[in-house]
C-alpha cells in the first residue's frame, strides 16, 4: 500500500511556492527605533528653536486639522472618517478591498461630512454592497464631545435613511457611540476591522445563548450579524437598531422546513416540537431546524442561500436496534447492549495480534460517530501507534489505523 | 522527511519579527511556508489563491506580531492570519470552490517538479474530501503532530479528530487502490 500521507506531503513541498524576495519588496516601511537624543546634535538648536516658533505660531490654524470626530462606516466594505470640529472632513480611509472600490478615486479632503456621506452611499449603492438583500449598515462614531457624538449619530442615521429610501430601500442601522479602550484597539488591529466592528461583534458574543467564537463571526457583513441579532432576538447594550435587516437573498424559513421534511422523510402532520432558527455555522447562514418524528429528534442545518443541507442529526434510536432502542431520550439507551470496553480491547488487541503486555499508553473511548455508538481505541506497541474503532454494538470493526510512532519504549 | 514543527521556535521568530527582525521573518516563512500554504489551499481550494494568500499572511505577521502573545500556540495565531485572509479571498472572488480537474491541471501546465499520480491525489485530497477532513490530514502529513495536538489547535474533541482522519486516510487509500487496478 502506498503511503499517502507521504504523496500529499510531497506534492506540496514541491508546489509550495518559494519567494521571500517578493514579500520582502510588499513589507510595510518600519522605522528601526532610535533614542530620541540621537537626533540631537548642537547644529539642531537653531532649527529646533525656529520650529518651536512655527510650532506655536500655527496652534490656530492645527486646531482646523485636529482630528475631532472619527465616523466609520461598515455594510461589508468599512470606511472610516475623520473630521474636525467643524465637520469638514480631513481623511477618508478604505479599511478593506470593498472599502477601496467604493471610494475609487473620489477625494473628500475639506468636505463637509454631509457631502461625503453622500457620495459614500451612492457609492455603496452603486457598487451593489447595499440592494434589496443586504440593507444593513453600522454607523460608529467617537467623539471628544459626547453631545456632539450623539447629535452626528442622529443627523447621520436620518440622512442614510433618507438616501437609501431615495433608491427605494428600506435601510436597516445600527449605530453606536464608541468609547475607545486599548483592547478594542488591540483586537480591531488584529483582525484588520473597523473598531465598531469589533463592538457589534462583541455584542454578540456576550448573549447569554452565544456559542459563536470572534474568529468566526469576523468575516461575516453587517447585514449577516444584524439578522443574527434580529433572528435571536439578542438584546445590545450599547448599541441602536431600526429598520429590518433583509433575508432576501435566503430562501426562507417556509422553504427550508419542505427541504428538511423531504430529507428526513417526514411529513408536516406527523411531527412535535417544531423550531427553526437562523444562524451562522461552519462558514455559512443555515437554518437550523429541529423536530421530533416517532420518538426520533431530528437536527438539521440547510444552507440559508441555496437549501443545501449540510447536516442531519438523528436521535433517540438505532437503525440495527430499532426494537430495543426505540426512546427519544438517548440518555435511555441500555449500555448492557454494548459490547464493554474489555469485549472491544479484546477485539482490538486480537485484530493486530498483539498480546496485552506488550501495549502501552491504551486508551479506550465511547463515542458517537453519527450513525452508531463506537468504542475508539488509541495504544502503542513496539514503535507503532495503533488507532481502531468499533461498532459499540456488533464489535465489528470499523477502522482499523497503524503508523510508526515516534516513542522509545 | 517530515518536519515536525518546533513550536517554541516559532515563537521566537515572532518576538524577534515584532521587533522588525527581516532575518527572523525569513526563518519563518522558511519554517512554517508549506504547512501553511497547504492549510491555504485546503480553503481556498485554488493554487493561484493559495499563493496569494501566503504572501499577504508574512506581510500581515510583520506588521502584527507585536499583537501577537505567547499562548504557546504560534502556529494557531499564524493560521489564524491565514483562515482570515482565505475567507476574504472567497468573498472577494465569489468563486465557486468546487474545483474540475481540467483547471486542477491547467495550473500545473508548466511545473514538471510534480508527478501526474501526485497532481491527482492533491486533487483528490482537495475533493472527495471535506474540508474538515482536508485540513486534518493536511496538518498531519505535513506537521508531524499527533491527533491531540491537532484537535487542540482545530479545537476539536480528539476522538472526532482521529475519525475524521481515519475516514479521510480510508477515502484516499481506496481511491488509490482503485487507481493501481486500473
Amino acid at each position: 500500500m502506498k503511503d499517502v500521507e507521504k504523496i500529499i506531503r510531497d506534492s506540496i513541498n514541491k508546489i509550495t511556492p518559494d519567494d521571500f524576495n517578493a514579500i520582502i519588496a510588499d513589507l510595510p516601511e518600519k522605522e528601526p527605533k532610535k533614542k530620541w537624543y540621537s537626533y540631537f546634535k548642537p547644529t539642531y538648536a537653531l532649527s529646533l528653536a525656529l520650529c518651536l516658533l512655527m510650532i506655536f505660531s500655527l496652534i490656530g490654524y492645527s486646531n482646523n486639522n485636529k482630528v475631532f470626530s472619527t465616523i466609520s462606516l461598515d455594510v461589508n466594505p468599512s470606511i472610516v472618517i475623520k473630521a474636525n470640529n467643524k465637520d469638514k472632513v480631513l481623511s477618508v480611509e478604505a479599511f478593506n478591498e470593498d472599502a477601496e472600490k467604493v471610494l475609487g478615486d473620489m477625494d473628500f479632503k475639506g468636505s463637509s461630512i454631509d457631502v461625503t456621506l453622500n457620495a459614500l452611499i451612492g457609492s455603496l449603492l452603486r457598487n451593489g454592497y447595499l440592494n434589496e438583500n443586504a440593507n444593513s449598515i453600522l454607523i460608529s462614531i467617537e467623539s471628544n464631545n459626547q453631545e456632539k457624538s450623539k447629535m452626528l449619530e442622529t443627523q447621520i442615521v436620518e440622512e442614510i435613511n433618507d438616501l437609501l429610501s431615495g433608491d427605494n430601500l428600506q435601510a436597516a442601522t445600527l449605530s453606536q457611540l464608541l468609547v475607545s479602550d486599548d483592547q478594542t484597539k488591540e483586537l480591531a488591529e488584529k483582525y484588520g476591522i473597523t473598531k465598531g466592528k469589533v463592538k457589534l461583534i462583541e455584542e454578540i458574543l456576550a448573549d447569554v445563548n452565544n456559542i459563536h467564537s470572534f474568529d468566526e463571526l469576523v468575516p461575516l457583513t453587517i447585514n449577516e450579524l444584524n439578522l443574527i441579532l434580529q433572528k435571536k432576538q439578542i438584546v445590545t447594550n450599547n448599541i441602536s437598531s431600526s429598520g429590518e435587516a433583509s433575508d432576501k437573498a435566503y430562501i426562507g424559513e417556509e422553504k427550508a422546513k419542505q427541504i428538511a421534511f423531504n430529507q428526513a422523510g417526514v411529513s408536516g402532520d406527523s411531527i412535535s416540537a417544531y423550531e427553526c432558527e437562523l444562524d451562522y455555522e461552519n462558514n455559512c447562514m443555515v437554518y437550523e431546524i429541529e423536530f421530533v418524528c416517532d420518538g426520533i429528534k431530528h437536527e438539521l442545518d440547510i444552507q440559508a442561500a441555496d437549501g443545501t443541507v449540510c447536516l442531519h442529526e438523528k436521535e433517540g434510536h438505532y437503525d440495527n436496534h430499532e426494537d430495543n432502542y426505540n426512546h427519544p431520550d438517548s440518555s435511555s439507551i441500555n449500555k448492557k447492549d454494548y459490547i464493554g470496553y474489555d469485549k472491544a480491547k479484546q477485539i482490538a488487541l486480537n485484530s493486530v495480534d498483539i498480546y496485552q503486555e506488550q501495549i502501552h499508553d491504551y486508551e479506550c473511548e465511547l463515542d458517537d460517530d453519527k450513525q452508531t455508538m463506537v468504542y475508539e481505541i488509541e495504544f502503542k506497541a513496539n514503535n507503532i501507534e495503533y488507532e481502531i474503532i468499533i461498532d459499540a454494538f456488533t464489535g465489528d470493526i470499523i477502522t482499523s489505523h497503524q503508523e510508526k510512532g515516534h516513542d522509545h519504549h | 522527511m517530515r518536519q515536525v514543527y518546533d513550536q517554541s521556535s516559532i515563537d521566537k521568530y515572532l518576538f524577534a519579527i515584532s521587533e522588525n527582525d527581516v532575518n527572523a521573518l525569513k526563518d519563518l516563512y522558511k519554517a512554517t511556508k508549506n504547512v501553511l500554504f497547504a492549510y491555504a489551499l485546503s480553503i481556498v481550494n485554488n493554487r493561484q489563491d493559495a499563493e496569494d494568500v501566503l504572501h499577504d499572511t508574512y506581510i500581515q505577521v510583520y506588521a502584527k506580531a507585536k499583537n501577537y502573545t505567547s499562548a504557546n500556540k504560534p502556529l494557531a495565531w499564524l493560521m489564524t492570519i491565514v483562515k482570515n485572509l482565505c475567507l476574504q479571498k472567497l468573498r472577494t472572488n465569489k468563486q465557486n470552490i468546487n474545483l474540475d480537474y481540467v483547471t486542477w491541471e491547467k495550473e500545473f501546465a508548466f511545473d514538471n517538479r510534480i508527478a501526474e499520480e501526485e497532481k491527482r491525489l492533491l486533487y483528490e485530497c482537495l475533493n472527495t474530501l471535506n474540508q474538515e477532513e482536508r485540513q486534518i490530514v493536511i496538518m498531519h502529513a505535513l506537521t508531524g503532530y499527533k491527533h491531540k495536538e491537532i484537535a487542540l489547535i482545530f479545537d476539536l474533541p480528539v476522538s472526532t479528530v482521529l475519525s475524521k482522519y481515519n475516514r479521510a486516510i480510508k477515502k484516499l487509500n481506496e481511491y488509490v487502490e482503485k487507481e493501481e487496478l486500473k
